[in-house]
């Protein structure tokens, strides 16, 4: 099988996906011309013409609104949010308008539109472009979250979100966009609300979010030499969240982390540790620990900056505690 | 009208029942009159019978639950009846029901919040992770005895692994909840435990009742040995009346009815049938009830009528091989006779030893009603009854 990255992968389930369906359509900034800031859409406004890949103004809540008015009208929109933290100025769209027209129309009308964007944390780009806004999003009804780690799952994950008739956030991480991964030339897709578990363990389970995937792998590799028996879960889709994967799994270890870089008050950690208290309480031997952000806007300096990702010393020290004491 | 099966009040004490069985599905066709249940009282079995012809429409109470008296257990249509009175008849019932077991459950919960309020005042909190307070709780460990190796001395459940690969012990796999006959049988004796017993054994000579046993049998071909003992208790008792008595807290009330109990083993547990008025019916009609009421104890068919007032209990494990024995009382009765196995043994009669079927009767009896020289004279007259039994053909 070929090796190709995350950026390539993407690229392919949007090439393909609007091969495969007409009314699939790109808008966002900087998408068409410039093929995107990094490449993901690069090459499609040559193959598909500019009626099908827009650039837009630097209007994010006008881009959205009109996307989510092709999106009822029958046209399944892709959109790209430059930076996660540029939800912020559409969530009026995506809140009041998207995630809500399904439910108060009685499913007359339904809205299946992608929004990709990128999480950039770790990058050093200061406070307002760093953020991991996953949680904001998991707190509202009638939105679908997806986040890949990997570029298999990244156009598995991609095909499946731009055929889903939700409206669906993609969270791409910034940090693994170079990575390359195994990815068949063959179609395939994945189901969402399916989680993966990347790592087989039998002491501890690690859930890891987006671009904390590699980290717990890489920390669970680390273990495994003093001993311990690590199983990685990466969950995918956020919402609907696989919760049986993650608690037959804690079933069987009886520990959990969670490890995001999202802030940890009211974080995916703060969500999948109540889920697992909740129902299967008997089965946990330590407290959970959640791994995050801390509660601080990320500051620019590249040195404080490297304080607000967890690192993979991090989660080593942690399942340490847990399991050895 | 939408026509109800309810819970039916077997005997005067009854409060609860449980289903043993649902003889017809839900959807299936019944006659009036039809059996479509057996529900179960203490101790008793009934055949509840269709009030109507129509179908099962709904069962509200499933195998195996326990409804109180006058609930409903399930909804019949008949001809005419619509799909909206029958659903709310359906809810109607599920409600009733849920009320029920919602007023239990607040009644348990408060005794558990009490319970917990004194438990409070014990200072020492045991750290303890959930898994580890399951598997203890498995196991039947004891908590305040396992050290705690994890983080701040939390017992994990590494600990609680390492206690149970030393110990000898057995997981719990399943806990049987105590209900029907099993629930009155240790109700019973527990308080059979609190009353001072006391207990006397006499061997005795049983060659000449059998050889008379085998005579009758011409005659009767069914002649248990149960049927024998009966007679000859309540004949003892005729003339031992503190025997037949009750101790009711100042008074000893003496029985003028003579009711025997004999204890039959059943898959469910033990039954206690009763032989009424045995001292005034020949040992014939005794035999003949004592083989239905074994029967109908075997079928689960005994009726509330026949396993009450009991006024003295006989037992008989011989029958399964054991030698001699010493039974409890069955409250609120004063006496039980134990019966062992009737074996051949060596009998010295004046200087010659001669081999005769011997059988021991252990009699146990309350100590507060009569002393140990009464019952002995009282287990005498039954060995004397035994080996001089031509009294009993009339």
């Amino acid at each position: 099988m070929r090796e190709i990255s995350l950026i390539e992968a993407l690229n392919e389930a949007l090439r393909e996906e609007m091969r495969r369906d007409p009314t699939v359509i790109v808008m966002g900034e900087d998408v068409g011309v410039l093929g995107g800031i990094y490449r993901v859409t690069s090459g499609l406004l040559e193959e598909f013409g500019p009626e099908r890949v827009r650039d837009t103004p630097i209007s994010e809540e006008g881009f959205v609104g009109a996307a989510i008015g092709l999106a009822i009208t029958g046209f399944r929109p892709v959109v790209e949010i430059m930076y996660a933290d540029f939800l912020a100025n559409c969530m009026n769209q995506i809140v009041n308008f998207a995630a809500k027209m399904r439910y108060m129309t009685k499913g007359k009308l339904k809205v299946p539109i992608v929004i990709r964007t990128m999480i950039a944390h770790g990058r050093g780009h200061g406070g307002d472009h760093s953020q991991v806004p996953i949680p904001w999003f998991m707190n509202v009804p009638g939105l679908k979250i997806v986040t890949p780690s990997t570029p298999y799952d990244a156009k598995g994950l991609l095909k499946s979100s731009i055929r889903d008739d939700s409206p669906i956030l993609f969270f791409e991480p910034y940090i693994l966009y170079r990575h390359k991964g195994l990815v068949p030339e063959e179609e395939y897709t994945i189901p969402l609300g399916i989680a993966d578990i990347k790592r087989k363990g039998e002491d501890i389970t690690i859930v890891a979010i987006s671009a904390m995937v590699p980290k717990a792998l890489e920390a669970a590799e680390k273990l495994e030499g003093e001993g311990i028996s690590v199983e990685v879960i990466d969950p995918r889709t956020l919402v609907p969240l696989d919760e049986e994967t993650i608690i037959n799994s804690v079933m069987k270890t009886n520990r959990l982390i969670v490890v995001e870089y999202s802030h940890k008050r009211c974080g995916v950690g703060a969500e999948i540790a109540a889920t697992v208290i909740e129902k299967a309480f008997d089965y946990l031997d330590a407290p959970i620990i959640r791994i995050a952000a801390p509660n601080v806007p990320i500051p620019v300096s590249p040195t404080l900056g490297k304080l607000t990702v967890p690192s993979v010393e991090e989660i080593v020290e942690t399942v340490r505690k847990l399991v050895v004491g | 009208m939408v026509k109800k099966i309810i819970m039916p009040r077997l005997d005067i004490d009854m409060e609860k029942g449980i289903i043993i069985e649902w003889m017809k599905k839900e959807g299936e066709k019944i006659e009036i009159g039809e059996t479509i249940a057996v529900v179960m009282s203490e101790k008793v079995t009934y055949e509840v019978e269709s009030p109507a012809s129509g179908i099962l429409y709904k069962i509200i109470a499933e195998k195996d639950s326990e409804v109180p008296v006058g609930k409903t257990i399930a909804i019949i249509k008949e001809e005419g009846d619509t799909e909206e009175e029958l659903e709310r008849e359906v809810q109607e019932a599920f409600k009733s029901l849920k009320e029920i077991e919602a007023l239990i459950e607040v009644k348990i919960k408060r005794e558990e919040r009490k319970k917990s309020i004194k438990k409070e005042v014990k200072p020492k909190r045991i750290k303890i992770s959930p898994i580890a307070r399951r598997l203890a709780l498995e196991y039947g460990l004891d908590i305040t005895k396992i050290k705690g190796t994890g983080p701040g001395g939390r017992i994990v459940k590494a600990d609680i692994l390492r206690v149970i690969s030393t110990m000898k012990t057995s997981k719990i796999a399943d806990k049987i909840r105590l209900s029907g006959v099993r629930r009155i049988t240790a109700e019973r004796m527990t308080e059979s435990a609190r009353i001072p017993q006391a207990s006397l054994t006499v061997s005795v000579d049983m060659s000449r009742m059998i050889k008379l046993r085998d005579e009758m049998k011409k005659s009767v071909k069914n002649l248990p040995f149960d049927a024998i003992f009966i007679k000859v208790v309540a004949e003892a008792l005729k003339e031992h009346r503190i025997m037949n008595s009750t101790l009711d807290e100042s008074e000893i009330k003496i029985f003028s009815d003579i009711n025997i109990g004999f204890a039959v083993a059943t898959d469910e547990g033990l039954l206690v049938p009763v032989v009424k008025n045995a001292d005034v019916k020949s040992l014939f009609e005794i035999a003949e009830e004592v083989n239905i009421l074994i029967e109908k104890a075997k079928n689960r068919k005994l009726t509330a009528e026949e396993l009450k007032s009991g006024t003295f209990t006989i037992t008989n494990l011989g029958v399964l091989g054991i030698e001699e024995f010493k039974a409890i009382i069955n409250p609120p009765q004063a006496g039980i006779l134990a019966i062992g196995k009737i074996m051949n043994m060596p009998v010295a009669e004046e200087r010659v030893i001669t081999i005769k079927p011997v059988v021991k009767l252990t009699l146990s009896f309350d100590h507060r009603v009569v002393d140990g020289a009464p019952a002995a004279k009282f287990l005498m007259k039954i060995k004397e009854l035994l080996e001089n039994p031509s009294w009993i053909k009339n």
